[in-house]
């Protein structure tokens, strides 16, 4: 479904041009689930703001369903790392504004973002403010915001980046349960393994800067999954096998 | 006793969450304001000032009586607030769009803003008689006096407003292929309206000022010019009745935006009450 070819980018610095990736390849099947790793700096966000048609990379193509990707796609949403929520809008106008945008007539709007809000275990809080809402929340509200399109791809940056442990893991859980109910897939930057576990199909391992994937792992555990999955020896032995690459794509000798 | 922090926490919520009190925001002003009256007839008696040098308050208050009755008063407060208004309103429009324009293009920044900034260096007071030789006493000029004193603050905040929306609502628009008139509606308006509005409060009592400044510089109308008129006859109770309803005046727009804001901006109030 989404291909990516060779690309390669450099940033225009004023210390001169910067090494951002380096001929990354790589393709995500309908509905898959596939998580990113690196270490910081490593072009986790480059990557996805290329795929996403919000940049245009110095090197190499980027295609879904057989379209060239340059510019923003209604079938491709982003939430990026820094929260983008608007402070002045509620929840339920937050997650309307795509259709708002679309012009979808204000019944069919509300009626929708209203069900993605439920779903995303928000009821009862559609009118609150951005402001009034925990971490664990706005991100919510930023995941039903980018479902609402019914995008084929989900393009995720360190969504839980922010949040505790455990606020993470209950997160992770109910990402899992509502990509079930849904057909995006999902492309997600992490830099906790045992979330990546947890999560995907596949988990791609990003080195230091200019990021080039260094190596790719099948996770194997059957679903549905919870965190007993990721707890379980299969996936210790998983988490071990990235927590190592990301490791030696860290040391200096590499 | 001694609160402890928890304690001291649900206090502050709980004055946070009654409204001040009518006592705590009538009252207390009102109180200050009878003093501040007492303070002034005292030293009238104490320094034995004759009426045009330092009228008291019971003098000016007859004074107000009279221009009230007489209609005068009306008649030059209406001429002053029409001006205000007519040069907060041009002023705010041309503003705007042109901030609108030097926020968007680095060319038209490039082009103007030497310019602009030069222009404020100019003191209004300056060039008032000049606008009014031009213009005539009438109306128009003291619009364009009114106009001109509010255009920068407004322009500034209008540019500090619209730079300072944030990258990642821009990137967000553009994922979503919004149009450029849904950007600026669904965007930029919102975003930038708690700055634009601070711009609008500090033109609105500017406004008051360049309507004086320009009834000063020629007028047959209005506060400013009754408050001259009244200077050359030594009548300083006219006077002071002039400045208090100047004050007056700038007091109310100023409130009056305010709860403009207060409405069009409701949304951050519960950003306030959590921050607190
Ligand atoms: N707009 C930009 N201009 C210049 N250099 C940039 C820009 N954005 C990122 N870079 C550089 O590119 C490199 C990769 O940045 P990127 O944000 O993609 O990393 P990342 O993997 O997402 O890091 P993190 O995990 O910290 O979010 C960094 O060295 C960064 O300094
Ligand atoms: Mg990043």
């Amino acid at each position: 479904m989404l291909a990516a070819q060779q690309i390669s980018h450099r940033y225009q610095t004023a210390q001169g041009p910067l090494a951002a990736l380096d001929q990354i390849s790589l393709t995500i099947e309908q509905g898959q689930f596939v998580c990113l790793v690196g270490p910081s700096g490593s072009g986790k966000s480059t990557l996805l703001r290329i795929l996403a048609g919000l940049l245009k990379p110095t090197q190499g193509y980027v295609w879904l369903d057989g379209d060239p990707i340059s510019a923003p796609d209604s079938r491709i949403s982003v939430i990026p790392q820094q929260s983008n929520l608007m402070p002045w809008r509620t929840v339920l106008a937050n997650v309307a504004l795509p259709l708002e945008v679309q012009r979808v007539p204000g019944g069919e709007r509300d009626q929708r973002a209203q069900a993605l809000i439920e779903l995303v275990g928000l009821a009862g809080f559609e009118a609150s403010r951005p402001a009034e809402l925990s971490g664990g929340m706005a991100q919510r509200v930023a995941i039903a915001r980018s479902l609402i399109m019914e995008p084929s791809l989900l393009l995720m940056d360190e969504p839980f980046g922010p949040l505790d442990a455990l606020t993470r893991e209950q997160l992770g859980e109910e990402l899992l349960r509502i990509w079930q109910t849904q057909q995006s897939a999902i492309l997600m930057v992490t830099h906790s393994i045992s979330e990546a576990v947890l999560l995907a199909d596949r988990v791609l391992v990003l080195s230091q800067r200019p990021g080039r994937i260094v190596a790719q792992f099948d996770v194997d555990l059957p679903r549905p999954r919870s965190l007993d999955s990721a707890y379980s020896a299969r996936g210790g032995e998983l988490a071990a096998a990235i927590r190592a690459s990301l490791q030696s794509s860290l040391s200096p000798t590499n | 006793m001694q609160m402890t922090s928890s304690e001291r926490q649900t206090a502050k919520l709980n004055a946070l969450r009654m409204p001040p009190s009518l006592w705590n925001r009538l009252g207390l002003p009102l109180l200050t304001f009878a003093g501040f009256l007492l303070l002034w007839e005292a030293i009238v008696r104490v320094g034995n000032y004759p009426a045009f040098i330092l009228p008291g308050p019971g003098q000016v208050l007859r004074k107000l009586g009279l221009v009230l009755a007489d209609g005068s008063l009306l008649l030059h407060t209406q001429a002053t607030l029409l001006a205000v208004l007519g040069g907060l309103s041009v002023g705010f429009v041309v503003a705007t769009a042109l901030g609108y324009a030097l926020a968007k293009s680095v060319t038209v920044e490039r082009a103007l803003s030497p310019y602009l900034v030069a222009s404020q260096a100019i003191p209004i007071v300056a060039i008032a008689p000049l606008l009014v030789i031009w213009f005539g006493p009438g109306l128009f000029s003291k619009v364009l006096i009114c106009a001109l004193i509010v255009f920068f603050p407004i322009l500034i905040n209008t540019i500090a407003g619209l730079r300072g929306v944030p990258r990642e609502l821009h990137e967000l628009m553009r994922m979503l292929r919004a149009s450029r008139w849904q950007i600026f509606t669904k965007l930029e308006v919102p975003a930038a309206l708690p700055v634009l509005t601070a711009g609008l409060k500090v033109g609105a009592t500017l406004s008051v000022i360049g309507a004086v400044v320009g009834e000063f510089a020629g007028a047959n109308a209005g506060l400013g010019y009754m408050i001259s008129v009244a200077d050359g006859q030594y009548d300083v109770a006219r006077m002071f009745v002039g400045v208090f309803t100047l004050a007056a005046l700038a007091l109310t727009l100023y409130g009056l935006v305010d709860l403009i804001e207060k409405r069009l901006l409701a949304w951050r109030q519960a950003g306030l009450r959590n921050s607190e």
